[in-house]
């Protein structure tokens, strides 16, 4: 039984149990149409609630499996974009600029390049290192190192 | 709990003086929504002693709140069927507008069944529409489909619309 009275909707309620893209579809069609009002009586709480999207966002994207394509991106991509120009502007950029830069997917950096401006070159190079940390960590896998270890320490012996 | 009504208003007695002290010795302050139901479960004569009485008129707001929005969802196919296609609108708002105006433990029961139904879509998706088109409360109506996500949906929509600035804190502060 949750305590209704203390309890935020999206940050309590929402931010722990969101982990795929269906749901967090069903939390911006809860949350799309209002913001118009939220933002004509309490601005601030759009841009926390921006921030909130963003966190739900980048939730999604770390716990659905990385060779699994998000269906629905140009529609939270949308979303987020027509926020920002309708609403927050530049306000929230710095808190959401890292969330951002660290999501998994460069398809969903690439697209939300425009609110933080990172430019093209940055998510290549961004992309390139992650590629060449997973190939160095496949690497490293592939070789069985305390076996090598083992071995070349009892050459030496 | 209308029916239950029903069956009090066949056999409605002259107020006993039983019920006239219970109204007077009436501890807490009656709630401003109710005063009529009140006044016609006294009047009944029906519960003639003060503990049956508090019994009835007691009920937690979880369980209160959870039965109006069962009158929605629950009996969402027959409205849709008796009715032309407007009247659903009129009884999801007239729901939201029941729940805004009771204190807030009742509309907030609300939250928990969204928390609910999300927690709920974590499970892969098994409908042959799309997401999209279940979500669509519109679509959903006009293609004769029956969608608890869109319901709700709507329902939340026609709460939050009559909530007063006071109570947006409640959805995030």
């Amino acid at each position: 039984m949750i305590n209704l009275i203390n309890f935020r909707l999206v940050t309590e309620g929402l931010l722990p149990i969101v982990k795929n893209e269906i749901q967090f579809l069903y939390v911006c069609h809860m949350i799309g149409p209002f913001l118009q009002r939220f933002n004509g009586e309490k601005p601030q709480m759009v841009c926390r609630l921006t921030v909130a999207l963003y966190d739900l966002l980048s939730s999604v994207d770390r716990e659905t499996p990385g060779e699994e394509e998000l269906f629905y991106m140009d529609i939270f991509c949308d979303l987020l974009y027509h926020i920002k120009y309708m609403y927050t502007g530049d306000i929230v950029k710095n808190e959401v600029e890292t969330k951002i830069r660290n999501l998994q997917r460069a398809a969903l950096r690439l697209r939300l390049r425009f609110i933080t401006h990172l430019s093209l070159e940055d998510i290549a190079t961004q992309h390139q290192q992650q590629q060449q940390q997973q190939q160095q960590q496949v690497l490293q896998n592939s070789i069985p190192t305390p076996a090598l270890t083992f071995i070349s320490t009892s050459i030496s012996q | 709990m209308f029916t239950s009504f029903h069956c009090f208003s066949s056999q409605i007695q002259q107020p006993t003086s039983s019920t006239l002290l219970a109204w007077k010795l009436w501890p807490y302050q009656v709630p401003r929504e109710f005063p009529s139901t009140v006044i016609f479960i006294m009047l009944t004569g029906h519960h003639s002693d003060l503990e049956s009485l508090f019994q009835f008129l007691v009920v937690i707001p979880s369980v209160a709140s959870s039965a109006i929005l069962d009158v929605v969802t629950e009996g969402r196919a027959l409205i849709a069927a008796s009715e032309s296609g407007a009247a659903i609108e009129s009884w999801l708002n007239a729901t939201g507008l029941i729940l805004v105006s009771l204190p807030d433990p009742y509309w907030l029961v609300l939250h928990e069944r969204l928390v609910d139904t999300i927690r709920k879509l974590e499970s892969p998706w098994v409908h042959s529409y799309s997401p999209l088109r279940l979500f669509d409360f519109k679509a959903v109506q006009e293609s004769y489909l029956y969608s608890d996500y869109a319901n709700l949906l709507a329902i939340t929509h026609a709460t939050w619309h009559h909530l007063g600035t006071g109570h947006i804190h409640h959805i995030l502060l």
